[in-house]
């Protein structure tokens, strides 16, 4: 790593820009693999007062050391002039397209493969001591076959031992869990089981779970649907800094709610969206439930539908361009008609 | 995870002569790159020699960690320990007389900070210091992206603060022969200081070092962790892994009681000769450097408005969504 990559890797087309960086599809003329080149934006001290965007670093030290199927592989990392460029896996397309596209039908062993793979990935980040923070349909990526893997580290960081306190804004806010939404401090891996437990609703209804308008919004459809958690429950929940007493809602049966999904999934389900994070399973209690072992069997990478186009086909969105935030779409997207097939 | 991190795989070194070996490869290069036809009785009087510049950057570790320890806001241990990791890596391979330390040094506490999630902004950082500030500031971020560059851009640094607590805890768990363990912190702390001012780091495992504070503090107080080691820690290692171990632990000692500080005559001396030899291109006050890092941002911000211009004749559909508010 780090050799000028300016003449490695030949730029084929454009893929996107934000805020930060700017993402090219290229070939490595060294492996001939076509990848993806992030370049990170500097450019002068006025634009990028203090350095290296602290997003960018995170991915750079975070990916450096990990490798696995199912985390978006950091190939190589070069700077030329005053810019620094990620090279990642080329990944075709995300989890949120393929939900958002009608065309698709999603069966279970579809759901099987999916919710499998996103757990072996945060299973291993989890075991290397990493949370991820942002476990969204739009961060899990899927290249051409099939093979899903967890991207965008900008927000992930090590977790374990005692230190300074940590960042309650994180995770887009449909996938929030309320811990944080609590104002929590100090939390662990439950606040990406929380995201995969929506996810995985997600899958099952074609349409975000749990979409709030607010972050007291959010918590509210929370309750509202999982039930608002009593004293014995979650015990530690009045303790959290921003704490509030909400209206008592039961909890509904989330059988109800996802007519078609089989009973053990439903109990993956449940064990993920617990009220009370020290009740929610981790990956690794969650591949150990019997919905993995049971039939259907999970449809292999290569079997799975694939997009006819690997963007959100949706003219309203498209005027809305560059920026294409999911949390900007609650109100177009609760009208999605929500199917599920079996 | 140690075991498969980068540190492990590219910044441990076999030792001393290893390490010395590098760096006067690194010496050797600069020299032969501006020597000329100079004869070797010059070059000794015009460049430092590795052994001047190994004395050059144990006087920077030494500012560095006065800088670190008077930082405000209070600096997380981990911070000063990554900086000193980055710091001393970049010194593996390249010449104190190619690239100042004082520029080096700065930037590696500037970029632990980020790295180890203790963010300070770049304003902030240098009223830590005394003198003209927008110029350091301007140093430091212009020597970010080299330093991470020559750091082959492996940020993740382990330290062996962590490591010391969990071994104080399995002692206090497992071990029952020592009652009190807590007695030796104050010493193997005190030796885990002096760790930083040596090369163990780029030597040993996180975890040797901190167990080999924990052992020299222990012996320090007429205790002995040698059972531990062999009859709990190594239970179900063969007693070679143990006993080499415990050569380790012993090596890492031997490094660490042999640090020994750089007199600030010597340290003066040195520095003056650096003023003759160093790369004025990597030297933010020289006339050459400026006129480079102008040219740089004038060319960056000429394809940047290109590619303006570019993308707004184009009007690319794009799908890829990088902004998040952060």
């Amino acid at each position: 790593m780090g050799e000028d990559g300016t003449d490695r890797y030949e730029k084929i087309d454009f893929l996107g820009e934000g805020q930060f960086a700017t993402v090219y599809k290229a070939k490595d003329k060294k492996t001939n693999k076509i990848v993806a080149v992030k370049k990170i934006k500097l450019g002068s001290r006025t634009e990028a007062a203090d350095g290296i965007n602290r997003t960018a670093l995170r991915e750079i030290k975070l990916l450096q050391e990990l490798s696995h199927k199912h985390i978006i592989g950091l190939l190589d990392v070069f700077g030329h002039k005053s810019n620094v460029s990620l090279v990642f896996d080329f990944m075709e397309t995300d989890l949120e397209v393929v939900i958002r596209d009608s065309s698709l039908i999603m069966t279970a062993p579809h759901i099987k493969s999916y919710v499998l793979q996103t757990l072996l990935g945060l299973e291993y980040l989890h075991a290397h001591w990493v949370l991820h923070r942002d476990m969204k349909p739009n961060n899990l990526l899927i290249n051409e076959g099939g093979v899903l893997k967890i991207g965008d580290f900008g927000l992930a960081r090590f977790f374990g031992s005692p230190s300074r306190p940590y960042s309650h804004q994180v995770v887009t806010r449909w996938y929030r869990c309320p811990e944080l939404l609590f104002g929590a401090r100090a939390y662990g891996e439950g606040v990406d089981i929380w995201a995969v437990g929506c996810i995985i609703a997600e899958l099952l209804i074609r349409a975000p779970f749990l979409p709030g308008e607010s972050d007291l919004d959010q918590i509210n459809r929370i309750f509202q649907v999982l039930g608002t958690p009593t004293e014995a429950e979650w015990p530690d929940m009045k303790c959290l800094p921003d704490f509030i007493v909400f209206k008592e809602f039961p909890r509904q049966s989330l059988k109800d709610i996802f007519t078609a999904a089989s009973d053990d999934l439903l109990e993956v389900l449940n064990s993920m969206l617990s009220l009370n994070p020290s009740k929610r399973c981790t990956a690794t209690q969650a591949l150990q439930m019997s919905y993995f072992s049971n039939k259907p069997a999970p449809t292999l990478s290569h079997l799975l539908p694939f997009p006819k186009s690997n963007k959100i086909i949706d003219k309203e969105k498209e005027a809305k361009m560059p920026s294409l935030k999911r949390k900007q779409e609650s109100s177009d997207s609760v009208s999605l008609k929500k199917r599920l097939v079996f | 995870m140690f075991s498969i991190s980068t540190q492990a795989k590219y910044w441990l070194f076999t030792g001393e002569t290893e390490l010395a070996t590098c760096r006067a490869e690194a010496n050797r290069s600069y020299i032969s790159s501006r020597r000329a036809h100079l004869t070797d009785n010059e070059v000794a009087s015009c460049f430092l020699t590795p052994m001047e510049e190994k004395l050059l950057s144990r006087q920077y570790e030494v500012v560095l960690r006065k800088f670190c320890s008077e930082f405000q806001p209070p600096m997380p241990k981990c911070v000063i320990g990554t900086s000193l990791a980055y710091f001393k890596r970049f010194y593996v391979h390249n010449s104190n007389m190619d690239y100042h330390p004082k520029d080096i040094m700065l930037t590696c506490v500037y970029l632990a900070c980020k790295v180890e999630e203790f963010y300070v902004p770049i304003g902030q950082f240098v009223k830590n210091l005394r003198g003209d500030r927008e110029k350091f500031a301007d140093a430091i971020l212009s020597f970010e992206l080299t330093l991470m560059s020559k750091l082959n851009y492996h940020l993740t640094v382990h330290n062996p603060f962590r490591p010391m607590e969990g071994f104080i805890i399995d002692i206090k768990t497992r071990y029952k022969d020592i009652q009190n363990i807590e007695i030796v912190r104050r010493t193997a702390e005190e030796f885990m200081e002096r760790s930083l001012q040596s090369d163990a780091c780029l030597i040993f495992s996180p975890a040797q070092i901190a167990l080999a504070a924990l052992s020299f503090g222990a012996t320090k107080e007429g205790l002995s962790l040698d059972r531990y080691i062999k009859e709990i820690l190594f239970k179900t290692a063969t007693e070679k892994e143990a006993e080499d171990t415990l050569y380790q632990l012993r090596r890492v000692k031997f490094i660490v009681k042999n640090t020994e500080s750089v007199p600030r005559e010597q340290a003066q001396a040195i520095q003056k000769k650096l003023d003759q030899c160093r790369n004025q291109e990597n030297n933010p006050d020289s006339d050459v450097y400026k006129q480079r890092m102008l040219e740089k941002l004038d060319e960056e911000e000429d394809v940047r408005h290109r590619k303006r211009a570019k993308l707004v004749a184009d009007d690319e559909p794009m799908f890829f969504s990088l902004e998040q508010d952060r």
